[in-house]
């Protein structure tokens, strides 16, 4: 099999290149965990407001900036697979 | 000097446009403020750029105990470029951090002045004891980590501001005249200005963290 895929890749180019994008694609995925963790930071943010309204300013800023970070391995899936897509 | 210029890529020309803008803007004002006396009330971007620097300065005394006079004006220095930086689309130039040269020369500086500031601060013998907490044998984890959350950090950037574009170039590519006003409603505003802000008061906020982490006990 791994004999199977060097010559695939030595004789056809559109072999690899579609690999690449089909990795792209998986790399992509990466997205559910992000979505998942700005979602849970969101609605504890909602669960936080509703015991203390009046701490609504810096619940929301606590929030975002917690958001932007845990967006940061969703970005890296993003990178991964731009580079698979432009560079290969 | 003309050539030098033409053959860098956007992303370059638009970092040295906007350094340009801060010098001359930040002059100005350095000057607008030197002029004030004690009773005068400043107005317009005066009053602007002083409560900037309130804000900062009020961000680094939680954060910082004894070091926080040498420190702030260089982050907030790093603060205004990234702000300008990253809604720099709307005026028309590419966002410099969607090059990866300028977001990996990000990551370098944090690297460098958090090192330096710690070797200088702390004593190389006593920098050396806290990379090797809890024993000697994390001293490689330790070091890793100390390498890979600067990179972190511009490969956020870069991953922010590059999707940004390349979602803008998508959008205006495919469609005519509803992708202006789509642009203008919706892209510009969410992908330039906010994520470009945030992302900037999340780079400014984890380097104040990392450098605090590093420098005070």
């Amino acid at each position: 099999m791994g004999n199977l895929f060097l010559l695939a890749a030595e004789y056809n180019e559109f072999f690899a290149q579609g690999l690449a994008l089909l990795g792209a694609g998986i790399a992509v995925l990466t997205g559910i965990g992000p979505g998942i963790g700005q979602g849970y930071a969101a609605g504890k943010a909602v669960e936080a407001l509703g015991r203390q309204p009046e701490a609504e300013g810096s619940i929301r800023t606590l929030m975002i900036t917690g958001q932007a970070v845990a967006e940061t391995t969703g970005l890296y899936g993003l990178i991964v697979s731009i580079i698979l897509i432009f560079a290969s | 000097m003309i050539d030098y210029y033409v053959a860098l890529s956007d992303g370059l020309k638009s970092s040295l446009i906007i350094t340009l803008f801060l010098m001359i803007s930040t002059a100005i004002l350095g000057l607008r403020v030197k002029r004030l006396k004690t009773a005068d009330v400043p107005g317009g971007m005066t009053l602007v750029a002083i409560m900037f620097v309130q804000f900062v300065n009020d961000f680094m005394r939680d954060f910082f105990t004894k070091h926080w006079k040498i420190f702030t004006p260089y982050l907030m220095t790093i603060l205004l470029f990234l702000l300008f930086a990253n809604t720099a689309s709307l005026a028309g130039l590419t966002a410099p951090l969607s090059n990866i040269n300028v977001a990996l020369g990000f990551s370098a500086l944090a690297f460098g002045s958090i090192q330096i500031a710690a070797l200088v601060i702390h004593k190389p013998v006593k920098r050396m004891k806290g990379l090797m907490e809890p024993y000697a044998l994390f001293l490689p984890i330790n070091l890793i980590g100390e390498m890979s959350t600067p990179f972190a950090m511009g490969l956020r950037l870069f991953g922010n501001l590059l999707s940004g574009s390349i979602i803008g170039i998508i959008v205006y590519g495919l469609t005519s005249w509803g992708g202006i006003v789509f642009g203008a409603f919706l892209l510009h505003p969410v992908f330039d200005i906010f994520f470009g802000a945030i992302q900037a008061y999340v780079y400014f906020m984890l380097f104040t963290i990392f450098l605090s982490m590093a420098i005070e006990e």
